[in-house]
């Protein structure tokens, strides 16, 4: 093969599809603009929703058959307006009232009944100043109750209790993150791939430029390398601008900055992660060329890599299932292999083991994909269906 | 300059059975010769063509380029031709100029030679408005100017030329005339497929009539004019899609 040739190639085939509307559109102005104004937008929501759940004065509605003494005081203290209500569940259903309360008497004790729209989000914080005030009033009535019987307050904590969570960090990070971070990069190789290796080849046939490239000093095996190459390039690129989009997006966010700071960016955890995508860019890029290639056009070869898309997010969100040190069958798994080690590396929770077994498995079903491309491109009947 | 022996194509059609697109042609073609390939549709003349330049693989029988063999060294087969179709798209992407840069590129010519071959073509085939443009908003001519020159940019000395001017108006097809006849006079050797009687008449030095994948009959015009006792190319053509091959003439 001469790597010169494929230079060439490479560097026509990249100038062509860059200047490419819709790859461009697809490839650039997609991942780098919808999906971060999506997520700055959802944010900026969830920001101002729960800053106004914060100031807003709750209604609550209560009937009290019984009296219980310091509860409309504690509820007020905890920032509710408190009104008369006959019928406090009505009232919450009418939405006249956020939260609901009856309290009534059961023997010589007051019974206190909640009611609440719990399918409202924005309740739950009317819920938890509820819960506040009520266990105010429960602790104060203890407390007079036990001066009452001359006991000492101690007897209510028998013991202390403090929870200490080991996760450092970057583990926290890795559980969270991690497991989206490596269903994300499945999607964007596939999808980077997935453009340019349909452009690249059905495109080609469909423009009727194949038999120009096919026809010239070019091998058949430097062409689908270039084009091989090409997919991985914008399979890479792709998923460097939208990673990069996405993490300026997340800081945005009010949990999302806390949480991308905590992802490690040392050289050698870089490395590992480098070395654990390129098998899988490979895999992409060769797949959906051998994919594409039988195509007679861009629309038959979309409709033959979408499943495949749907599957390899099928096989990244096993991820999402499986908690802790999974089991070494997991590594020889395609795409799942790779979600999963992507987030034991990032939470810094990895073995040898594991990594080497699952990039070793990765270049073998590479190189499988390679052999399909070249068998794609070099079968004539393939390449020349009609 | 061209020698095909038996060369041959079949391939196996659900619905039909084994089809053989080309069956046991042989000519020869040599250089400074317009050679024609003249058939209606399906007559096997883009196989023919598509196996000289090396996009499909003959199941049966031999042929050389400018003494290389097509199946043995196909790299060196494709760096002696310039293969034009009239069915190819063009690179909407790219300017002309870019292409034959690329296309320069793969048959090695770099740097100053390069430049110097490109800008003599740009303006042999009066380019120079547009030689940096895009070919999207191309009209069919220029287009068709522009991939005669990506064929002629590492200076092939045969050219395989699948009717190239099909689909073209008048003025373009003259150019593309013009192109053939000049490539004839510097020497170069020139296969053409057509199934337009006339420009097979006017430019071809020697014609082989092609039909159902088997040759029919080749030779001079005069020597067609003998075989067939017809006077017309469109007539001699008639005649022999429906004679045996018997009596082919090289």
């Amino acid at each position: 093969m001469n790597l010169g040739i494929v230079g060439v190639l490479l560097k026509k085939e990249l100038l062509d599809l860059l200047r490419d509307r819709r790859t461009l559109i697809s490839l650039v102005v997609a991942p780098m603009v919808v999906g971060p104004v999506i997520m700055i937008a959802m944010n900026s929501y969830v920001r101002r929703s729960e800053e106004q759940a914060k100031s807003e004065r709750y209604k609550v509605g209560i009937r009290e058959d019984v009296r219980l003494s310091g509860l409309r005081e504690a509820l007020g203290q905890s920032g509710l307006e408190v009104t008369e209500e006959a019928d406090p569940r009505a009232a919450v259903e009418n939405k006249a009232v956020t939260f609901g309360i009856a309290v009534t008497a059961k023997g010589d004790r007051p019974q206190l009944t909640f009611f609440s729209d719990n399918s409202e989000m924005k309740n739950s914080m009317a819920r938890s100043r509820v819960n506040e005030a009520i266990e105010k009033v429960w602790r104060e009535q203890i407390r007079t109750e036990l001066k009452k019987r001359d006991v000492p307050e101690s007897v209510t904590q028998p013991f202390g209790r403090t929870s200490v969570n080991v996760a450092q960090p970057r583990k926290m990070t890795g559980a969270f993150i991690g497991r989206l971070i490596g269903f994300l990069l499945l999607i964007f190789l596939f999808n980077g791939a997935m453009y340019s290796a349909v452009d690249a080849t059905a495109g080609e046939k469909e423009r009727k430029t194949l038999e120009i490239l096919l026809a010239s000093a070019a091998g058949r095996l430097e062409i689908m390398t270039a084009k091989v190459l090409t997919a991985m390039c914008t399979s890479f690129g792709t998923t460097v601008l939208s990673i990069a989009s996405y993490a300026v997006a997340l800081t945005q966010g009010r949990k999302g900055g806390a949480d991308m700071m905590a992802i490690p960016t040392d050289p050698a955890t870089m490395a590992l992660i480098a070395l654990l995508i390129l098998p899988v860019a490979v895999m992409a890029a060769s797949i959906s060329i051998a994919a594409a290639t039988p195509a007679k056009s861009t629309r038959e070869a979309m409709s033959y890599l979408t499943p495949g898309l749907f599957i390899v997010m099928f096989l990244g969100m096993v991820t999402f299932m499986v908690d802790g040190q999974p089991s070494l069958v997991f590594s020889f798994i395609p795409f799942t292999n790779f979600a999963q080690t992507l987030r034991d590396v990032i939470s810094g929770d990895w073995t040898w083991k594991a990594y080497l077994a699952t990039t070793a498995a990765n270049l073998v079903y590479s190189a499988i994909a390679v052999g399909l491309a070249v068998r794609s491109f070099t079968n004539e009947k393939v390449l020349f269906r009609t | 300059m061209i020698r095909v022996e038996s060369l041959s194509k079949s391939f196996r059609d659900p619905k039909r059975g084994i089809v053989n697109a080309v069956d046991n042609i042989s000519f020869e073609a040599r250089a400074g010769e317009i050679f024609g390939l003249l058939g209606s549709n399906g007559a096997g003349k883009t196989t023919t063509m598509r196996m000289l330049a090396t996009i499909l693989k003959p199941t049966g029988g031999s042929a050389q380029i400018a003494g290389h063999d097509i199946v043995r060294e196909p790299e060196e087969v494709r760096r002696n031709i310039g293969f034009l179709s009239g069915d190819m798209g063009y690179y909407h992407r790219l300017s002309p100029r870019e292409v034959m840069n690329v296309f320069g590129r793969l048959n090695g010519l770099r740097g100053a030679k390069l430049k110097a071959r490109i800008e003599d073509l740009v303006e042999q085939f009066g380019m120079t408005e547009y030689a940096d443009a895009r070919a999207d908003t191309f009209s069919t001519g220029m287009r068709q100017r522009a991939n005669v020159a990506r064929v002629l940019v590492h200076d092939p000395p045969v050219l395989i030329l699948d009717e190239p001017t099909s689909g073209l108006d008048v003025p373009t097809a003259q150019i593309i005339e013009n192109f053939i006849v000049a490539a004839k006079n510097s020497g170069k050797c020139v296969v053409l497929s057509t199934h337009i009687m006339e420009e097979a008449e006017y430019l071809c030095d020697r014609i082989a009539v092609v039909h159902a994948g088997r040759l029919q009959a080749l030779g001079t015009m005069d020597e067609l004019r003998a075989q067939t006792g017809k006077q017309r190319l469109r007539e001699i053509f008639l005649e022999l899609i429906h004679l045996t091959p018997a009596g082919v003439s090289q």
